[in-house]
């Protein structure tokens, strides 16, 4: 087992390392110089003359090294890896990185891993009973709907969202974390204020997502059925929903968990879309403005978040796996 | 070997299990202030937070003060273009010594900062000579080169009496480096803390905890997150202590990102917001107004929705590109736009032709006047497709297979960039260039602000650099030599032109004090020099349209009473829109 989980680790070092690399270089490929489109951009929209700008750029570009050679950059930047240290934004200066994810990171993971499990739960049990033959009927025949919705993308399921039930009716806000004039702070009011933002978003993502667990599950809880075990259990005299979610979803929910953790690491690129359509201020959002803007550092922050979150969803899953499967455990022995 | 920073992604991830543990914190310091006692704005287009929201030097490049940090900003002088009216506010009153070289400021008597220091000569000389010094050294703070190029030095003369030195005749000094308009002018510094400070440039001034940043103004920072930041109102505001004004009646001003449009048009219509930054869309406001029948603009429910603004749209020619050499292929591509078009269909109307580079303005009214004759015959902003077809095979062009005019087998034409406010008009202009047989692509993308500042774009789409208010001088100035720059260093005087002829008009104007009546035949002999360069085509004159909601505010500006221009990306006079709106109730 030692042996599995130092291998994993360094294979997410290795994977930590070769993105790290790709994620530094592929921003660099553009001709783009954000310190100067930042000044400009500023000016141009009412911030003043550009009276000296030139001395500015160079001044600011020796502050973010981005005056030294690539090589230097580069080494720069994994030492700064290394020690965790993402460095200050350039769109932001003098805000790190750091600070940045921070703020947003929660919002994220909130919405979107809180919405991923949702649908993860509703979207695998609405599967296996719709293989289930014993089910009620109604499980067979909702589940062509939700097959629908999968087809369709969360971020135009979450705009016919607004269209409808913020702008039309008006029973939810149309986008941001909370109201306007809410002022954050540690209270029920504030709470419920995000959770209320929060709901039309995850609507949005749990309905288009419900289909895509439900298909997978009703696949495999199908490929169960047929296998010994279940008839043994049957013929045992075990009560039906002993066999359903002990020998039936617990065998069937493995490849499950696997797309599961994988959606979850996924969560932070997933989330662009859906955070620009409801103007969520996640970790989509900071990555989407920083690309917009070349802000180099704040790009590398979020991707190394998403590496991060990517490779810890696999080395959990190899962890939770001998639990749900004993076999798996088995074979590392 | 130390492996983990105090500042770690981990550690800033964990302390931030819940949105914005420092907004948070910040938050439930907070007092309760009703709706109709809060003043919202919508601020920066383009993007779902806002930025540098831990950053209030203003002179930092870079930072953005539109966040709403402006809200804690007070200047010496506000000045309305409406009236041409000075607006002493810090200061009581300025005077020019007799030959322009130096000018005299007295401040108002009683004016503090927020942590009980009085506002002296001190800080604004200080703001001076810092900004004077950085300009001539590091060069690396914003203003600081224009402060450089007219002032020598500031000296205190009393407590309440600053004498600046100029670095030559400059009869304009006070206009324009002192007041705040639109986006100019700058924020004063409190010299007790700034003088302290080594890098100033990297100076956040930004510390809730210190009170920081400082200010003189009626509001405070109070929270700073990047989806608001929250000002509250400071009962114990100088001015209203002194007597100088009444407190004014916002008890917080909350500053949001208005991310788009239409999520403009959402939050005004659900009176969300009170005001909000540019929307142009003439359509979409007339149907927010009829949604929500207590929003109104500038001009209220008439053409043309809003104020008219000192940023005439032309089609600027990139002059350091070999493609424009010809005059004559300049004009022809004038004559191709058929701009009384753009302005119906990009504004249903509710705009104006523009055959000049200055805004139209009263104030500048006469000196347009004089040069009328100029305009006509040169027949710029003129639709006349034979004449440019004419022009163009005069200069060697003929019509390709694609109907494009060419010459050698290069088409004449290239890409036109914008920023997103021209994004109405710029497919137009492209549509009616392609008609013409001109080869032009309109882009508007975030790289757009720096290609065209850097002048690597054949023709950009933009308002006027530099445009004039009361006086000809600053439209002329964008012009000047002075401000040529070549290809890859940034300008916003797209066109690049030198004229030495030109540039010795404008010199002369510039020592002469405004209203001088040798003013005049200098504009007119500079304009003569214009149209014959064609720098670029005039389009039309630009409108501010911005929704005002009266649902709990009013006292808007408007064009009964038009006391300030209301756009809050004019960050250096949006916080006397805040002093003078009255609750509804």
């Amino acid at each position: 087992m030692l042996r599995m989980i130092s291998a994993r680790v360094v294979l997410l070092l290795a994977m930590v390392w070769t993105a790290a690399t790709v994620n530094f270089v592929v921003p660099r490929l553009s001709d783009r110089d954000p310190i100067a489109e930042r000044l400009t951009q500023i000016a141009s929209q009412g911030g003043g003359s550009l009276a000296g700008i030139q001395d500015m750029v160079k001044s600011y570009q020796a502050r973010f090294g981005l005056d030294r050679s690539l090589w230097t950059q580069y080494l720069d930047y994994l030492n700064s890896i290394l020690h965790f240290d993402l460095g200050y934004s350039i769109n932001n200066y003098p805000t790190r990185v750091a600070d940045q994810i921070a703020y947003a990171l929660p919002w994220t993971i909130g919405l979107l891993g809180s919405a991923t499990l949702i649908a993860f739960v509703c979207g695998t049990l609405l599967g296996a009973l719709a293989a289930w033959p014993r089910a009620p009927k109604l499980f067979r025949n909702i589940l062509p709907l939700f097959m629908i919705l999968s087809a369709i993308p969360f971020y135009l399921v979450g705009l016919m969202l607004v269209y409808f039930l913020a702008f039309r009716f008006n029973w939810f806000p149309s986008g941001g974390g909370s109201e306007l004039t809410a002022v954050a702070g540690w209270s029920w009011t504030y709470a419920i204020d995000v959770l209320r933002h929060s709901l039309l978003p995850a609507f949005s993502i749990v309905i288009a997502s419900i289909g895509f667990w439900a298909i997978g599950m009703r696949g495999m809880m199908v490929s169960v059925q047929g296998e010994d075990y279940m008839l043994f259990a049957d013929a045992k005299g075990l009560r039906p929903r002993r066999i359903f979610f002990g020998y039936g979803m617990r065998n069937a929910v493995l490849p499950q968990v696997t797309a599961l953790a994988l959606s979850l690491g996924r969560i932070i690129t997933g989330s662009v879309l859906v955070e620009m359509v409801f103007a969520y201020p996640g970790i989509g959002t900071l990555l989407f403005e920083s690309i917009k803007l070349s802000d180099f550092f704040t790009i590398y922050g979020c991707v190394l978040v998403l590496v991060l979150a990517t490779g810890m969803s696999m080395i959990s899953v190899d962890l939770i796996y001998p639990l749900l499967d004993p076999r798996a455990g088995a074979a590392h022995e | 070997m130390q492996i983990f920073k105090r500042r770690t992604l981990l550690a800033g991830g964990a302390a931030a299990s819940l949105p914005g543990t420092r907004a948070l914190a910040q938050g439930a310091a907070l007092k309760e202030v009703p709706r109709n006692r809060t003043y919202i704005v919508a601020s920066t287009v383009d993007g779902p937070v806002l930025t540098n929201v831990n950053n209030a030097n203003f002179f930092g490049p870079g930072v953005d003060l539109r966040n709403g940090m402006m809200y804690a900003t007070e200047p010496l002088f506000w000045y309305n273009f409406f009236k041409d009216e000075h607006i002493p506010w810090l200061a009581e009153s300025y005077a020019y010594n007799d030959d322009f070289t130096a000018m005299t400021i007295k401040l108002r008597p009683g004016a503090a900062w927020s942590d009980g220091h009085p506002f002296t000569a001190r800080d604004v000389a200080f703001t001076y000579n810092m900004l004077i010094e950085n300009g001539r050294t590091k060069r690396n703070m914003r203003q600081a080169a224009l402060f450089a190029d007219r002032a020598t030095r500031a000296e205190v003369i009393d407590e309440l009496t600053v004498r600046i030195d100029f670095t030559r005749r400059d009869p304009r000094h006070v206009f324009a480096v002192t007041t705040n308009y639109f986006a100019y002018g700058p924020m004063w510094v409190p010299e007790h803390i700034w003088s302290k400070v080594e890098d100033k440039a990297g100076f956040t001034f930004f510390d809730l905890e210190k009170g920081w940043p400082l200010t003189t103004a009626a509001w405070k920072v109070v929270a700073s997150s990047p989806t608001q930041i929250i000002c509250d109102r400071r009962d114990d505001w100088w001015g209203a202590k002194s007597g100088f004004r009444k407190l004014p009646a916002p008890e917080r001003i909350i500053t949001v990102p208005s991310i788009s449009r239409d999520r403009i048009a959402q939050m005004a219509v659900s009176d969300a917001i009170d005001i909000s930054t540019d929307m142009q869309d003439v359509s979409l406001l007339q149907e927010m107004m009829r949604r929500n029948p207590k929003l109104t603009t500038f001009s209220g429910d008439k053409a043309p929705f809003g104020n008219l603004d000192w940023w005439p749209i032309s089609l600027f020619f990139n002059s350091t590109d070999a493609r424009w050499n010809d005059v004559r292929v300049r004009r022809a591509m004038g004559y191709a736009m058929n701009v009384k078009q753009i302005v119906d269909v990009a504004s249903g109307g509710a705009s104006d032709v523009s055959r000049t580079p200055f805004p139209n303005f009263p104030p500048l009214l006469p000196f347009i006047d004089s040069f009328k004759d100029i305009v006509e015959k040169s027949r710029v902003s003129a639709f006349d497709l034979a004449e440019s077809e004419r022009l163009m095979k005069e200069a060697g062009y003929e019509r390709d297979a694609g109907k494009f005019w060419a010459k050698d087998g290069k088409r004449a034409g290239g890409d036109i960039h914008g920023i997103s406010i021209v994004n109405q008009i710029g497919p137009l202009v492209q549509q009616q260039l392609r008609r013409g047989g001109f080869d032009v692509t309109f882009y508007s993308n975030p790289d757009s602000s720096r290609i065209m500042a850097s002048a690597q774009c054949p023709l950009m789409l933009s308002g006027h650099a530099g445009s004039s208010i009361s006086d000809p001088l600053a439209t002329l100035e964008a012009f000047h030599s002075k401000n040529f720059s070549p290809v890859g260093s940034a300008s916003f005087y797209y066109a690049h032109i030198r004229n030495p002829d030109f540039d010795a008009a404008v010199d002369t104007i510039y020592g002469l004090k405004p209203g001088d009546p040798a003013i005049k035949p200098l504009v007119r002999k500079a304009m003569e020099i214009w149209y014959a360069l064609v720098p670029e085509i005039p389009i039309q004159q630009y409108y501010h349209r911005l929704p005002m909601n009266r649902t709990y505010w009013t006292n808007w500006p408007s064009t009964e009473n038009p006391y300030m221009p209301p756009a809050p990306n004019h960050v250096t006079t949006s916080p006397y829109i805040a002093h003078m709106v009255q609750p509804t109730s």
